[in-house]
Formats: C-alpha cells, sequence, structure tokens
C-alpha cells in the first residue's frame, strides 16, 4: 500500500519538475541563457494567480491561464531589458555567457524581494474552494484530481513541446538558432523575434508549474523558487540541454530516487541526490542522456 | 577622521577576506576555468581553521593545514574533471560545493552539525589582512603579466590555439583548479578568525551566487574588478540603507538587484571595464585639446 | 535702508539659530539601533520584530516613564547576513547609539555578540534561540526564551488527552529546532509516558512533501508533532489530512497567513508558545488589544518579542533616569542587570530571567490550540519551573 503510494507522490513531483525544468533546458538550449531567475518568475506567476483567485472568482483553468501569462510575461521583460542589450553588445561567447548569468541573479532578485514586499514574506494561497480536491480509487492506488491535472499537464505540456520544437517552422528556427546564433540569421531567422517567444515558453512553464504547485502544496512563499532550480539544472544536466525527452526523463528519474531517499529514513540527505546526480552524469557522460553532443564545446 | 575610519574598520576586513572569495573565482575565470570550487574550499578552510583552532593548534599551522587541504583536493578535483568546459564544469564544481555542505552537516561533534562551530578563537588585526591579501594581489597582478599571462590569456579564449602553440594548458589549468582553491581556503580560515565562527551556510548557494556575482559586477578580467566587485557588494546592503529617504531604504534589496542587473548588461567588463573606458575617454580628450 | 535690511537679516538669522539649538527643544534623545533581518531567510519574522519594536517605542514614549528623554531607534535591515550584521554592529559601536536590540537569526547573532561584547554596547538579543550567545558575554541578553524551555508542555498535554503514540517530523538543519525534535523531544516523550513510532527529517530549504507525509501517517500514530518552519506548514498539514489522518497535530509555531492557507485542517492544532493573544495576564491582554487598535489584526510572537525586548530596555532606562543618571552604555548595562533580577510584565506575560546567566529570558508559557484560526489557552505552564 505504501509502496504504491510513493510511486504516485514521485510521479507527481516528477511532473512539477518537469514542467519547471523544461523551462531552463528551453532557454540553456536555445539561447545560452543560464536562467537564475526561473525560480523567482515561477514563485511570481504563482503569486499572481493566487492574487486573482482571492479577487474574483473564476474557473480553475482561468488561473492557471493567468499564472502562465504572468511567467511569460516576466521572461520577455528579462529578455528585453537584459539578454537583447548582451547580446548586441558582447561579441565574446563566454563573457556573454558570464555576464547573461548575473543579470538572472540581478532580475532575480528584483522579482523576489517585490514578490516578498508585496506578501511580507508570508505564505500565500488560493482561498480555501478556488479548488476543490477529490480523491479517486483507482484500484491499486488512491490518486487525488489535483495529482492527476498535474501529471496529465506534464505529459501533455512535454508532448506539446516536443512537437513544437520538432516540427514547426518556429521549432526549427529556434533550433537554428541553438545550433549556430551566428548562422542562423543567414538563414532567415529573426533572432530577436525568436529569442522573445523562446523566453514566453520558458516562463509560461514556470507559471504554469508554480500555478499547479501552490494548489498542490496549499501554499507558497518565495524560498520554494530557490529549492526548485538547483533541482532543475540536475534535471537539465542528466537529461541532456535542449533534449525534452531527456528533460522528462531525468525529472522523474531524480524524482523517483528523492522519493527512495526520504522513504528509506535518510531525509536530511534528499538534497544530495541531486548533486551527487551532477557528478556523477558529468564524469562519465557529459552530454547528458539524450544530449545532442554539445556539451563540451571548449 | 578616526571616528569614521574606527565605525567602518570591520567593513575595511570584511572586504579583505571576501576579496579572496572573489580572487578564487577570478583566477579560474581567467584562466578559461569556470571552476566555483573555490567557494567549496572556502567552507574547507573554514572548518579546517575552526577544528584546528578549537583544539588548541597554533594559528600560523592551522592556516597553513588548511590550505594544503584545499590544495590537495582541488589537485584531486581538477583532474577528475579533468574534460569538463564552460557551464558543465561550473555546474560539476557546484556540485562539489553542495557535497562539501552535506558533508560539514553530518559531519556529527567535528563539524558541529547543523549549527557548525563557534568560539573560535584567533584574532586577526587589520594591518595582517591587509598584508596577506597585499601579498596575494601581488602574486596575481605577478600572474597577469609576462609570459604566464599571455598563456593564460590564449588558454581562456582559445584552448586549441594553445595547445597548437605547445602551450601546456594542462598544467595551466590544474595549476589555476589549485590556486582558486588555496586563496579560497585562506579566504575561508580568516573569515572565521574573523567571526570566531564556522557554520554550514559557508558552503550554501548563496555564498556561490556572491561569489560570481562579485566578480562578475567588479570585472573578472583583473584581480582589481574582484577587490572592487568584493567591496561594492558588501557596501550595497549598507550604503544603500544609509541613503535612505525614510521609508525609501525598505526597497533596497529592489535596488540592489537592479543595480547588479544594469552592472552585469551594460559593463560587460564589470565596473574595473567602465573605470578603465572612463580613463582612455579622459586621455583622448586630453589629446585632443592637446593637440591643435 | 541697508542698516535696516541688514538688522532684519540678522534678526532673522539668530531667530532661526535659537530655534535651532538643542535646548530650545524639551526632550532628550536617547539613540539605540535596531538590528532586524528584513530581508533574507526570516524576513517574515524579521519584519514583525521591527514592527513590535516600533509599538513598543512608541509605547515607553508615551508613558512618561522616561521623564525629559525619548527613544529614537535607527532600524537597520542586517539582509539574514552576518558579515552584513556584523559590519552594522561596529558601525553602532562608535556611534551615539547606547544600545543594540536584535538581531533575531542566531548566525547574524553569533557574528554580533563578540562585537557588541567589546565594544561595551549592551545587546538585547530577540528570538536567536542558538546555544551559547548569552554566554558571550555580560553585554548580551535573550529576550525571547529558548523553545525547550516551554515545549515540553505540548508532550503533558497529549498524556492528559490519553493519547500514546507519536510520529514526529523536524527540520534537520536549524541548531534550535533541529534540537526540539532530536533531543528534548524523545525525553519529554519519555517523562509522559508517551511513545515515539516515526521520525522524519528533512533540510530546510524542502518543498515536496509527500513521501514523509505518506510515511509519518502510515506509522498510524495518535499525534504527529511538526518541527517545521511556518512557510512548510501548509503542504503539510493539508497533505496530512488529505491523507484521512484525523488525530491530534501539534507544532512549534504557525501565522495567520498559514492558518487561512489550510482552513479546516488545520483545526485542533496545538502548539506551546510564549506568546499568545489568548494569554490573559493583564500586560498580555493590554499589549495585544493596543496592537489591534494601531495596527489592526492580532499579533505573531515576533510582535510580541519585538515590544517586549523595549520594555525591558525601558524599564532599565527608567531606573537609569530615575537615578540621576546619565544615560549611556555603562550606566544602562547596570540597570539591565538590576532589572533582570525581578523580570518584566510584559506581551508574554510575566518575563524573568535563568537562574545561571541571569542574561535568558524564561517565562511559564501556554498552550494554546486554534480552532477557525481562533487560539484559545489549554494548558498554563509552571512560573516557578525553569523548564516546563
Amino acid at each position: 500500500m505504501l509502496a504504491e503510494q510513493l510511486l504516485v507522490n514521485a510521479a507527481v513531483l516528477g511532473a512539477v519538475l518537469t514542467l519547471f525544468a523544461l523551462g531552463l533546458s528551453l532557454t540553456w538550449g536555445a539561447l545560452d541563457v543560464l536562467n537564475l531567475a526561473h525560480g523567482a518568475i515561477f514563485v511570481a506567476s504563482a503569486w499572481v494567480a493566487t492574487r486573482l483567485a482571492n479577487s474574483v472568482e473564476v474557473p480553475f483553468v482561468a488561473l492557471l491561464v493567468a499564472g502562465m501569462a504572468a511567467g511569460a510575461l516576466l521572461a520577455v521583460v528579462a529578455e528585453l531589458i537584459a539578454f537583447r542589450p548582451i547580446r548586441r553588445l558582447i561579441s565574446n561567447k563566454r563573457q556573454a555567457e558570464l555576464s547573461m548569468v548575473a543579470a538572472t541573479v540581478g532580475f532575480g532578485f528584483v522579482i523576489d524581494n517585490l514578490v516578498g514586499r508585496a506578501t511580507s514574506h508570508q505564505v500565500f494561497s488560493f482561498p480555501i474552494g478556488a479548488f476543490e480536491f477529490r480523491q479517486y480509487d483507482l484500484g491499486v492506488f488512491k490518486a487525488f484530481n489535483i495529482e492527476i491535472i498535474i501529471f496529465a499537464t506534464a505529459i501533455i505540456g512535454a508532448l506539446l513541446l516536443n512537437y513544437w520544437i520538432m516540427r514547426t517552422r518556429q521549432g526549427m528556427a529556434i533550433r537554428a538558432i541553438a545550433f549556430s546564433p551566428r548562422i542562423a540569421p543567414l538563414l532567415g531567422v529573426k533572432v530577436d523575434n525568436m529569442a522573445a517567444l523562446t523566453m514566453a515558453v520558458s516562463g509560461a512553464l514556470a507559471g504554469l508549474s508554480g500555478s499547479l504547485m501552490v494548489v498542490w502544496t496549499s501554499g507558497m512563499d518565495i524560498s520554494t523558487g530557490h529549492s526548485l532550480l538547483l533541482r532543475a539544472f540536475a534535471i537539465v544536466v542528466l537529461g541532456g540541454v535542449g533534449s525534452v525527452k531527456g528533460c522528462v526523463l531525468a525529472a522523474f528519474l531524480l524524482a523517483a530516487v528523492e522519493t527512495g531517499i526520504v522513504a528509506a529514513g535518510y531525509g536530511s540527505m534528499r538534497d544530495a541526490a541531486a548533486f551527487s546526480l551532477i557528478i556523477l552524469v558529468l564524469l562519465f557522460r557529459p552530454q547528458g542522456l539524450f544530449g545532442t553532443g554539445r556539451a563540451m564545446r571548449a | 577622521m578616526l571616528h569614521f575610519l574606527a565605525s567602518w574598520e570591520v567593513f575595511f576586513q570584511t572586504v579583505l577576506v571576501n576579496a579572496l572569495l572573489a580572487f578564487s573565482v577570478q583566477i579560474a575565470l581567467r584562466a578559461g576555468v569556470f571552476s566555483l570550487a573555490g567557494v567549496g574550499c572556502w567552507a574547507i578552510g573554514a572548518y579546517t581553521l575552526s577544528i584546528l583552532n578549537l583544539r588548541g593548534v597554533n594559528t600560523l599551522v592551522a592556516i597553513v593545514a588548511a590550505v594544503a587541504i584545499a590544495c590537495v583536493v582541488s589537485y584531486l578535483l581538477s583532474l577528475v574533471l579533468v574534460r569538463l568546459r564552460g557551464l558543465y564544469l561550473g555546474m560539476a564544481t557546484v556540485a562539489f560545493n553542495q557535497m562539501v555542505g552535506v558533508a560539514i552537516i553530518n559531519g556529527g561533534e567535528l563539524t558541529g552539525g547543523e549549527m557548525g562551530l563557534y568560539g573560535v578563537n584567533a584574532p586577526v588585526t587589520t594591518l595582517q589582512l591587509v598584508i596577506v591579501v597585499g601579498v596575494v594581489c601581488l602574486m596575481l597582478w605577478a600572474m597577469e603579466r609576462g609570459v604566464l599571462g599571455r598563456a593564460y590569456n590564449i588558454v581562456r579564449d582559445d584552448e586549441s590555439l594553445a595547445e597548437s602553440l605547445a602551450i601546456d594548458t594542462g598544467s595551466l589549468r590544474r595549476f589555476a583548479f589549485v590556486l582558486s582553491g588555496a586563496i579560497g581556503a585562506l579566504g575561508g580560515a580568516l573569515n572565521a578568525m574573523l567571526l570566531g565562527i564556522a557554520s554550514p551556510t559557508d558552503a550554501d548557494f548563496p555564498v556561490i551566487v556572491i561569489a560570481l556575482t562579485m566578480v562578475i559586477v567588479g570585472g573578472f578580467h583583473s584581480w582589481r574588478g574582484a577587490l572592487i566587485g568584493a567591496a561594492l557588494i558588501l557596501w550595497l546592503p549598507i550604503g544603500i540603507q544609509s541613503f535612505g529617504i525614510r521609508g525609501m531604504h525598505e526597497w533596497w534589496s529592489v535596488v540592489y538587484g537592479a543595480l547588479i542587473l544594469g552592472i552585469a548588461v551594460y559593463f560587460p567588463k564589470g565596473l574595473l571595464g567602465g573605470l578603465q573606458k572612463l580613463r582612455s575617454l579622459v586621455d583622448r580628450r586630453a589629446v585632443r585639446e592637446a593637440t591643435p | 535702508m541697508k542698516t535696516t535690511r541688514r538688522m532684519l537679516v540678522a534678526g532673522a538669522a539668530s531667530t532661526a539659530i535659537l530655534l535651532g539649538m538643542p535646548w530650545a527643544h524639551a526632550q532628550e534623545t536617547i539613540n539605540i539601533t535596531a538590528l532586524v533581518e528584513q530581508t533574507g531567510a526570516i524576513a517574515a519574522a524579521g519584519q514583525d520584530i521591527g514592527r513590535g519594536i516600533e509599538m513598543g517605542i512608541d509605547t515607553v514614549n508615551a508613558s512618561g516613564r522616561l521623564g525629559n528623554y525619548k527613544i529614537v531607534a535607527d532600524v537597520k535591515d542586517t539582509a539574514s547576513t552576518p558579515a552584513t550584521g556584523a559590519a552594522l554592529a561596529s558601525q553602532v559601536a562608535s556611534s551615539d547609539s547606547i544600545a543594540i536590540l536584535g538581531p533575531a537569526l542566531s548566525s547574524v547573532a553569533m557574528a554580533v555578540a563578540p562585537i557588541a561584547q567589546r565594544s561595551g554596547v549592551p545587546m538585547i538579543a530577540i528570538q536567536a534561540n542558538t546555544a551559547g550567545l548569552v554566554e558571550t558575554g555580560d553585554h548580551v541578553y535573550r529576550l525571547t526564551p529558548p523553545f525547550y524551555t516551554f515545549n515540553g508542555l505540548t508532550y503533558k498535554y497529549l498524556a492528559q488527552q490519553g493519547l500514546k503514540k507519536v510520529a514526529l517530523s523536524y527540520i534537520s538543519n536549524i541548531p534550535s529546532v533541529t534540537g526540539l525534535g532530536r533531543d528534548f523531544a524523545p525525553k519529554w516523550i519519555e517523562a509522559n509516558g508517551l511513545e515515539l513510532v516515526a521520525e522524519e527529517t528533512m533540510p530546510v530549504n524542502t518543498t515536496d512533501f509527500s513521501t514523509t507525509i505518506a510515511k509519518l501517517v502510515a506509522s498510524n500514530p495518535d499525534a504527529i508533532g511538526l518541527y517545521n518552519l511556518d512557510t512548510q506548514l501548509p503542504a503539510l498539514i493539508s497533505g496530512i489530512r488529505r491523507a484521512g489522518f484525523t488525530g491530534q497535530l501539534f507544532c512549534y509555531a504557525i501565522s495567520p497567513a498559514t492558518l487561512s492557507a489550510v482552513g479546516d485542517a488545520g483545526d485542533g492544532i496545538v502548539l506551546s508558545i510564549d506568546y499568545s493573544p489568548a494569554l490573559d495576564d493583564p500586560s498580555s491582554v493590554e499589549f495585544t488589544k493596543a496592537f489591534g487598535e494601531k495596527y489592526g489584526g492580532t499579533p505573531t510572537i515576533y510582535h510580541a518579542n519585538g515590544y517586549d525586548s523595549v520594555l525591558f530596555l525601558g524599564a532599565a532606562l527608567e531606573k537609569v533616569i530615575a537615578g540621576g543618571a546619565k544615560p549611556d552604555r555603562e550606566n544602562l548595562l547596570a540597570a539591565m542587570a538590576e532589572v533582570a533580577q525581578t523580570g518584566i510584565d510584559g506581551a508574554s506575560g510575566h518575563l524573568r530571567f535563568d537562574s545561571q546567566t541571569h542574561r535568558d529570558a524564561r517565562v511559564a508559557g501556554v498552550l494554546v490550540q486554534y480552532k477557525g484560526g481562533v487560539p484559545s489557552v489549554l494548558l498554563k505552564g509552571d512560573p516557578n519551573v525553569e523548564e516546563q
């Protein structure tokens, strides 16, 4: 009985991590941006959704959409005020990478503290009744409707994202930029527009996972984003940058490992799972499970 | 005047010690080695010194031990991570730092677990700090010049080119790794002496972020940039607050983030780069005005 | 013509100078500095502490107990960082500030204490539950009783209710809280004839508790203890209830924000606490009422702690001024030691000090239960005992 329940737990955790990490993987793979503000965007979007829920009565889906919109907006702002100017002003690739990391640190700090001020650094949540919890007995295990929703959303989201990147023109454009930011414009790709679009999608993913999580955990505060960020790095590295398949698998793998560690009674060591995985992967398979092989660019 | 100096003494000492943290990151970045392992070594240095000091070991011996251990660990790490580059190397070193943190928390009596160690009694004077940091600066300055300096520049910008020029990139990278760890450990040890405590948060992610921010904001091309960055990042929380128009200073953290963002975007070579550009502008104007 | 204008200017100037001179003001100021964690890891608590301090100062100044003097506090943000706190503290040392209130975060307090001690500045730490703080020196006081001095009450209550099996969850990397779960709880459980059936730990930044919850509930306990951060409680409480547990919940701290986030799931939760709006001591009631009038809403323990620290400071200052002495650091310190002998009556009721260092606060403590977000007192601590 307990074992099946743990499976459900791992599945839901993996789903949340999937949505979050996909956003990070997207910007890292396509734009070479290590977005340390991704966690802050996650929290801020969730907060926007809860503010909406506390002001008006709207269907739950509308709240999710609001969260996604907020996330997309914040990510695009980051693109406009930070990444785009950096792309213009700095030609040295390594330097541009570092500057973007620092810029995301600053941006994330600003967002965190704005949300912190608005919430007085307290927990924020949906009002009771914004979402009705219902439990379903599926024979082998029991699951709540929110858990099923989260899992389904993650799978569908991953499939949609994969389709978008692999089968659409926009996706092709993004892959061209990922392959070579210098050649892509020569092929008619409008780098600026694609960058903004990529950031928007990444932000929307963060917003979606944030809005779902704040329901699942009945509340969140600004520190939630930081803990997820580190695990997202592990997932992206493990799965291979830019690979949707890899990201999904890695997310569920990490969730399974963490669940196992806690179940075995070593709860205080659960963080060690993420970074042990990072080191192991980087030592033996730096491009990750499904990486594109560009991993070690000198 | 003396009054002013006295009130800023602790701040000055903090800047000196944290400059070492910034140096440890800068020296690696300058060599093209994206290693943040200096932060983990900072924690190793802090704990080694504290553990030894609490057992009555002579302070100087304890410092040397801290640095030596960090050197060994960094060397081993450099061998293990030899094939990694760029952000991947960075991630691996971040993972290393986190493992140091885990080791510290689960170290039982030896490391004081989650509480850390306190009561370290190894006072250090400002003069001693200035001398130590001064020596390190001198060393870094020397490394930026001449053959070694140029070799590192090439290794950083284009590794395969460097190899084709018969530069031993492997040794240079390993050396950068070890030096980064040594300086980081020295800083950590001095920090423990300054604060009298060693805590598990010394290896935490926020410290990594701060170290990286100091270097990028100050300018990672030279040790001078790291020094400026350390001073600025440490001063901002206090400085912005004292500018506080009543109520305004509650927003200091937002201003802080915005400043970092602005500097990262518009000063790619950090503030140091900005200052150099300013100087060259002034020089150029002087030349223009001098010529009829 | 010119002369008249000159005279007018001279007259205006001298009036301005006269008005600006200190002796034209009726009151003298006592400057103190509050080092508060307004941002960073414990910002939520820090903000409340700052507000409590503000209220305490207004109260003391308005009471007239300080004669011609009034307290003026310079509030600085330590950003929950030891280095910043230490730098700020050393600036205080060379300013005209005669006391430091705070910090609240243990690591920051431990960095500030030695500086306060060696520069001769009396320091009144708030919260800062770590061991070894007041032992730094005779200038270091702590106004908040450490958790372990009153949390034993919870287990007395559990035993009284006839409950037996206890499952415990606690944070693994905050010294004061970890100590509660790992060192003290087993002691109290044994002392009250209870049984520990499950023990789950997690680091402070954990956000996913599904497995922890499953294990706690699976151990079939009568009561589940959550020694977790307030921000982790919503996930834990609602998850535990959704898993079907209907028994007793207890914790060590909970906020109104969390209670409203979990709604019914939080009904019946108990905790041992130093201050609660449900306390019926006259001084507590006075504080709770005054807070509601001034700021609206009910105060938290952090508001109360900040307020009490100023009351203690005020009582010491009153002694100094009544004795005709100048309010400076030495006189203040001496007066603080005197006041510590008898204690004060504040938001947390009667506050006295420990019998070993005489600088660490102690209260009787209460066990409160929340129903519908409203607390009520179920059990009171013994005021004659230092540890409940």
